[in-house]
Formats: C-alpha cells, sequence, structure tokens
C-alpha cells in the first residue's frame, strides 16, 4: 500500500531530516512510526502526504508514485496533521462537506458516513457549530472524520491520539482496527508507545532521520515491552 | 462543484467572517460581527462617494479645456498602480503564509488550483479597491460626454481585465522575493526588505503622478499624448473606450489575460517548492549549543518576547512599520530636495513660515500609520492564555506590547530630527516639537491601540493576515492614529486660534495628556478585560 524507498530530505541549513529511508506498510497493516522528538517523523509524514518534496527516493501509493502522480495518490489517502488547522469560520458539517465535495463522494454516502462516524466519536450534536467554537478534542474529532469520509486506502496520521478523551481515543482505535481489517492501511506516528504496542501489527523505528528498526511488532520488541525495547535502542545506537 | 470555486468560496467566506455573523451563537456576538460588516459597508460607500464627488468637481474644469480623457488617465493609471501596490503587498502573504498549506497540499487539488484560488482573492480585494478610486472616473467620464451602452460594457471588460496585468507582475515581484528569500537563511528578512524596496518604487512613482492636478491641465494634456505614444497599454485603452476601437479592446484584453495566465503556469511550476521551503523552520532547528544565561527582569523578558514575536512575522512588520520607514524615507527627501520637495510630495505650495507646520503634521501622520500594538493582543491567538496565567500583572504585558511600538518609532523619530535639525537649521523650541510631538503620538498610539485591541480583541484566527489587516482592532487603530493627527490640523487650518509653535506645543501636551489618561485606563479596567479574554 505504501512503500518509502530510500527516501531522504534535506533542509537548507544542511540537516538531513530523513536519511536513506525504507519502509513498507501492506494492506490491513496498522504501522506505527516512532522516534524522540526531531527525529524526523513528521518530515516523513509530510513528504508521504505530498506536502513536502523530497530530495532523493521514492514514496509509491498503491503502486502509484507521488512524485509523479501526486493527485492520483492524494485521492487514495487521507492525511491528519499534528495540529489540524481547520477553517475557523466554517460550521463542522460544512467543512465535512467541503472535503467531501473535494474527494468527490455520492450525496447519500457523505451522508451515511458523517452520521457513522460523528456518531462513533459523538460530535453529532456539535456539528451545526462554528469550528471557532470547538475545543482542541472538537477540533481533533471533526478532521478524524474527514480522514474517514472518502474511504482512504491509506490514513496517514500525526500524533492521532493527542487531545482526544479516553472514549475517543478507544472508538478512533476501534475504526481504525476495521479500517484495516477492509483491506486498507494506517501509517501513523505516535509516542504514545503502549498504544503502538497494542494497536500496531508493524512499527519502524527512527532515530536522526535513519531507520534503527522495522518489522511486525512482536518480533521487533521480542519479550520486551516496546518502551523498554525503544529506550535501549535509542541509549545505545 | 469545480474545486477551485470551491476553493475560492471557502477562502472568501474565512477572509470575510461572514459565517461568523451569520452562525452566531450569541446576540452579542452576532451585533459585534454585524456592526463590523455594517462598518466596513459604510466605510466602502464613503470613500467611493467621496472618490464621485472629487470626480465631479474636476469634471467641470477639465470639459472648458476638452480635456475629460484626463478621467480616463486617471482612473487607469490610478487602477493600475494601486493594483501593483496591493498585489506587491498581499502576495507574499496570500500565495506563501497561509495556515491551510498542509491541509490543502494533501488534498487532490490541483497545486495550480490551490494557487489559482488564492490569486482570484487578490484579484477581489484589487477589484474591490478598483471600484473606490478608479471607477468613479471612468464613470464621471461616461457622464461627462453622455456615453452610451456600448460605453458601458466596454468599461465592464476593461474594469474586468485591468488588474489582471498588475497582479500577475506585483505577484511575481512576490514570488521571485519568495523564492530568493528561500534561499538564503534569513529568508523572512529578505522578503521584508525586497517588498518594502518594491513599495517604495512604486509609491515614488505615485508622487510623481501627484503632479498631475486639475491646475495643470494643459501641460498634462502635452504630458499625456507623450505618455499615450509611450504606454501601449493606455493607448489601447483610451481607444477603446473613447473611440470604441474593437481591435485596441482586444488587444488591452490580451495583453493584461496573457501575462496573468503565463504567471499562473510559471508560478505552479514553483509553489510547493518555496512554500516547502518556507515552512521548513521547525524541521531544521540549529544544534543547541551551551552557553551562560543572562538573568532578566519581568519586563525585559515579556520586551524580548514580544519583540521577537514582531520581528518573526513579516506580515506584521510590512504592515505596521510602514509610517516609520516613510518618516525615514521623507526626512531624508527634506534632507536632499528642502522645501520644494515636501511641497511635491504633499502636493500643494507651503508658505515659508508654515514650513515646520507642513513637517511636524507630517510627523504625526507618519505616527499615525504606526498601529503597532492594535492587533498585538489579538495575535496572542490561543496562547493569550499563557499570559494569563503567568504571575504576572497585565499592565506589564501592555507595557512590553507598548515597549515594541516605541522600539520600531522612536528609531525614525530620532533619525529624522538630528537630520532635520542639523541640515534644515531649526530654533530650539521647533527642534524640540519636532522631536516631542511624533513621540507623543507613537505613545498615544501605542496606549490607544491595546485599548482598542481590548474592546475588539479576535483570537480565532487561520492567518495572521486576518488580524493585522482585516481585522476590526487594525482598523481602528489606523482610523484613530488619524484622527487623533487630523483634528488639531484641521482646527489650525481653519482657526488658525495661537500662533503655529504655540500651538504645536499645546497639541504635544494634549496628546501626552490623553495618554497618561489612556494608560490609568488600563492599569485600571484594560487589566480586568486582558484577563476576560478567552483564547
Amino acid at each position: 500500500m505504501l512503500k518509502i524507498k530510500n527516501l531522504s530530505k534535506t533542509y537548507k541549513n544542511g540537516k538531513k531530516a530523513v536519511d536513506s529511508l525504507n519502509i513498507e506498510v501492506s494492506a490491513g497493516d496498522i504501522y506505527g512510526f516512532i522516534g524522540h522528538n526531531g527525529a524526523g517523523k513528521t518530515t516523513t509524514i509530510k513528504c508521504v502526504a505530498g506536502i513536502l518534496q523530497f530530495d532523493q527516493g521514492e514514496i509509491l501509493i498503491d503502486g502509484i508514485s507521488m512524485a509523479e502522480k501526486p493527485l492520483e495518490c492524494k485521492a487514495k489517502i487521507a492525511y491528519l496533521s499534528d495540529s489540524p488547522n481547520l477553517y475557523e469560520h466554517m460550521k463542522g458539517v460544512s467543512y465535512l462537506n467541503f472535503i467531501a465535495d473535494v474527494f468527490g463522494i455520492p450525496q447519500k454516502e457523505r451522508e451515511e458516513r458523517i452520521q457513522t462516524f460523528a456518531d462513533r466519536l459523538e460530535l453529532t450534536n456539535q456539528l451545526d457549530g462554528l469550528i471557532s467554537s470547538y475545543s482542541h478534542g472538537m477540533k481533533q474529532k471533526l478532521a478524524l472524520i474527514s480522514a474517514f469520509i472518502h474511504a482512504p486506502k491509506l490514513i496517514i496520521l500525526d500524533e492521532p491520539f493527542v487531545g482526544l478523551d479516553p472514549k475517543a481515543a478507544h472508538s478512533l482505535k476501534e475504526m481504525l482496527k476495521e479500517h484495516c481489517a477492509l483491506g486498507n492501511a494506517v501509517f501513523f506516528s505516535t509516542h504514545v508507545l503502549e498504544v503502538a504496542e497494542k494497536l500496531c501489527n508493524k512499527i519502524a523505528i527512527i532515530r536522526d532521520g535513519k531507520l534503527v528498526v522495522s518489522g511486525a511488532t512482536d518480533e521487533v520488541k521480542g519479550d520486551n515491552t516496546l518502551e523498554e525495547m525503544f529506550l535501549e535502542l535509542i541509549e545505545h545506537e | 462543484m469545480n474545486k477551485l470555486w470551491l476553493l475560492v468560496k471557502i477562502n472568501a467566506l474565512e477572509m470575510t467572517g461572514w459565517n461568523k455573523w451569520r452562525y452566531a451563537s450569541t446576540k452579542k456576538e452576532r451585533v459585534r460581527a454585524g456592526l463590523m460588516l455594517f462598518g466596513l459597508l459604510a466605510v466602502f460607500i464613503y470613500v467611493m462617494f467621496t472618490s464621485l464627488m472629487s470626480n465631479m468637481l474636476l469634471k467641470d474644469a477639465l470639459i472648458a479645456q476638452h480635456a475629460e480623457r484626463l478621467l480616463l488617465v486617471n482612473g487607469s493609471l490610478t487602477g493600475f498602480l494601486l493594483c501593483l501596490f496591493l498585489s506587491i503587498y498581499r502576495a507574499p502573504a496570500y500565495l506563501f503564509r497561509f495556515k491551510d498549506y498542509d491541509l490543502l497540499m494533501s488534498l487532490p487539488i490541483r497545486e495550480k488550483d490551490v494557487l489559482l484560488s488564492k490569486l482570484i482573492l487578490i484579484y477581489i480585494n484589487n477589484l474591490l479597491f478598483l471600484f473606490i478610486f478608479s471607477i468613479p472616473s471612468f464613470v464621471v467620464y461616461g457622464i461627462s460626454k453622455q456615453e452610451g451602452l456600448i460605453f458601458y460594457l466596454l468599461l465592464v471588460l476593461v474594469i474586468l481585465t485591468l488588474p489582471l496585468l498588475p497582479l500577475a507582475i506585483g505577484a511575481l515581484a512576490g514570488l521571485i522575493l519568495g523564492r530568493v528569500a528561500s534561499k538564503f537563511k534569513g529568508s523572512q528578512v529578505i522578503l521584508l526588505v525586497g517588498s518594502f524596496l518594491l513599495v517604495g518604487v512604486i509609491s515614488a512613482g505615485s508622487i510623481m503622478l501627484s503632479t498631475m492636478t486639475p491646475e495643470r491641465i494643459t501641460s498634462l494634456t502635452n504630458l499625456l499624448n507623450g505618455l499615450q505614444q509611450k504606454i501601449f497599454l493606455l493607448d489601447w485603452l483610451l481607444l477603446a473606450l473613447i473611440e470604441k476601437n474593437m481591435v485596441a479592446l482586444v488587444s488591452f484584453l490580451l495583453i493584461n489575460i496573457v501575462p496573468f495566465y503565463l504567471f499562473a503556469i510559471l508560478a505552479g511550476k514553483y509553489f510547493q517548492q518555496i512554500n516547502g521551503i518556507l515552512q521548513e523552520g521547525a524541521g531544521s532547528i540549529a544544534m543547541y549549543k551551551k552557553r551562560s544565561m543572562k538573568r532578566g527582569s519581568v519586563l525585559q523578558a515579556l520586551y524580548k518576547k514580544e519583540l521577537r514575536n514582531y520581528f518573526s512575522s513579516y506580515i506584521y512588520v510590512f504592515n505596521t512599520s510602514f509610517g516609520a520607514v516613510l518618516m525615514v524615507v521623507f526626512y531624508l527627501a527634506v534632507v536632499i530636495g528642502g522645501k520644494g520637495m515636501v511641497e511635491k510630495i504633499i502636493g500643494f505650495q507651503v508658505p515659508e513660515e508654515l514650513f515646520i507646520g507642513a513637517l511636524l503634521a507630517a510627523s504625526a501622520a507618519f505616527m499615525a500609520l504606526s498601529a503597532i500594538t492594535a492587533p498585538s493582543i489579538s495575535l496572542e491567538g490561543k496562547s493569550i492564555n499563557i499570559l494569563q496565567s503567568l504571575p504576572i500583572p497585565a499592565a506589564k504585558i501592555f507595557v512590553g506590547k507598548i515597549a515594541v511600538q516605541l522600539t520600531v518609532t522612536i528609531p525614525a523619530i530620532v533619525f529624522s530630527w538630528i537630520l532635520t535639525t542639523i541640515v534644515v537649521g531649526l530654533g530650539i523650541w521647533e527642534s524640540l516639537l519636532l522631536l516631542l510631538l511624533p513621540l507623543s503620538y507613537t505613545l498615544l498610539n501605542g496606549v490607544a491601540g491595546l485599548i482598542i485591541n481590548l474592546y475588539f480583541p479576535k483570537l480565532e484566527w487561520q492567518s495572521e493576515v486576518t488580524v493585522v489587516k482585516q481585522s476590526m482592532s487594525a482598523f481602528l487603530g489606523v482610523m484613530f492614529g488619524m484622527a487623533a493627527y487630523g483634528i488639531p490640523v484641521i482646527i489650525f487650518i481653519n482657526l488658525q486660534p495661537l500662533p503655529l509653535l504655540v500651538y504645536a506645543s499645546v497639541v504635544t501636551v494634549i496628546i501626552f495628556l490623553l495618554t497618561s489618561l489612556g494608560y490609568y485606563w488600563l492599569i485600571a479596567k484594560g487589566t480586568k478585560l486582558f484577563d476576560a479574554l478567552e483564547g
């Protein structure tokens, strides 16, 4: 579903944010992307989402190159940033309608999906309010609904659990599992290692832009907890 | 719906805040938003009406000398320069520093459509200004020549295409600046200096054109003939509107549309690259080297924070330091060109004994343009909670914000004062006034800006542009400055109640007194309003 091949991205001050990164996310994977602050997670995610251009390598979404056919790739993905910037002067439902328009979702489907996901994240009653009146968590929920609205093949999330209440976090985990069970995939960054350990069937750990380890979660962590393994890797590398 | 128009609609709704009025949850919010929209509409209609009236007054003088076409020249040149100025001014903010960049670039929308949607916003903005400053000239020409329907149909075509070429040129200048700036570490500074230089060149052009007053109609007609031969764009426009020449009309339309189209293609090619580089900040943090840290007072800490915030925002600096920059440029011009230059800039003769009065009025006007504090509280945005939670009185936060205003304006005041005192040779009283009067105005503006912002906060925003350029507080801040400057000037011109220097001294004292009263109010009531703000 997602192939990151030899990806490199250097900033103008010469710092290599991502260095020859290789990751492969298959259909059905919930893939956790882990690293400390400044490790290059967000840069990688932004390259995958087609927001940042990269210097070397290739990003393939469902076999299609992001560099060559960005629109086709973007039609297959949903991206959610760590602090979603929504249009403050729109109503929640209007924002969802806008995203559905962009993806060309038929009326009946969009209404059903909005109803389903808003109910699950308990935002239905607030959809008629202006986004400017939403709390951080409510904005996060709205952005999440917008990510599911076009049933994307790949959902890319940057720290999706920040700001969510425990119930919404639980609902999101279930939604992600169900989405992947349909043959789709999820690639997300997180600092919450317990979530990654329980939710992800595969993980990758990145440090200073380089891949430290990747693979099936059980194989990567072995008999340790993910936290123990992460700390050991980061301290000894 | 076409994705381009979907984006235009969304952006227009965000820019105007229309939904905030339409869907306001409380009556108070609805009234406030409604008043704001009504106020803007009232100002728009008032300025357009004033523009129309001044053109009507000019009409009779022009008819007498058979030079009505100067109205068309005035309308088209004003429109062209205005659109060019506004495009340079707005392009960097609209094209390269918008908050929804990540969202839009992750969606299956063509980069070209994202870019075009932003360009269309600038186009609509420019068109609104054409309605105020250009269309009245064209319409008055139509009335004076008793033109028929065809003229007005042609006029609609001309007006709709007139902003395209200056928009392409202005936005290209913005794009080049953005691209050049993105290659360097101090990209904000390069963008800022470049923008000031470009606007400076346009302003100089406008000052040269300001010599085109009704008193010089005869010489202007000759000038026009020369201009018409040299500027084929103007020639085509005049031929199209006056002689209904269709070849000229098509040429005019093409010369505006084609460069705009080519620009859109070129800009689309580099759009993501430039924006990507400009947003690298967070990912390209330089390695910290341990060094000793200096301890400072609370006020110093607040001041440093304010100063850093101010200079890290291109939009904020560019829009609010204009008065100070113009002041320095003006006094350099005065030193080089003397009284004649002042007369050229303001457009009329100044008697020798009133020369210092003109300088004082100019200084006060420049300070009136420097409403730095007016959007400063709004710019805190959601992070206002951080300030509110700190164990410091709001008064110190206010002082920190006023100190930034003074940091920007006082160097300009002192530079102009020293330069003028030495070169022009002012007496002690005159010299002191040239220092104290602008100082009193910048202090008053600083205090008044905060008071206005406390009453009209806008803590929820998508882009700094909406706070710095489009918020009620920023608008009222400049309006207050203009009133504080204009009222004493109008009183003196009409009544001359006291000798000039005595009058200016009295005004200075009154302004200082008003500043003190305002500051007292800030301490007594402003702190409570600040604490009640909800980010």
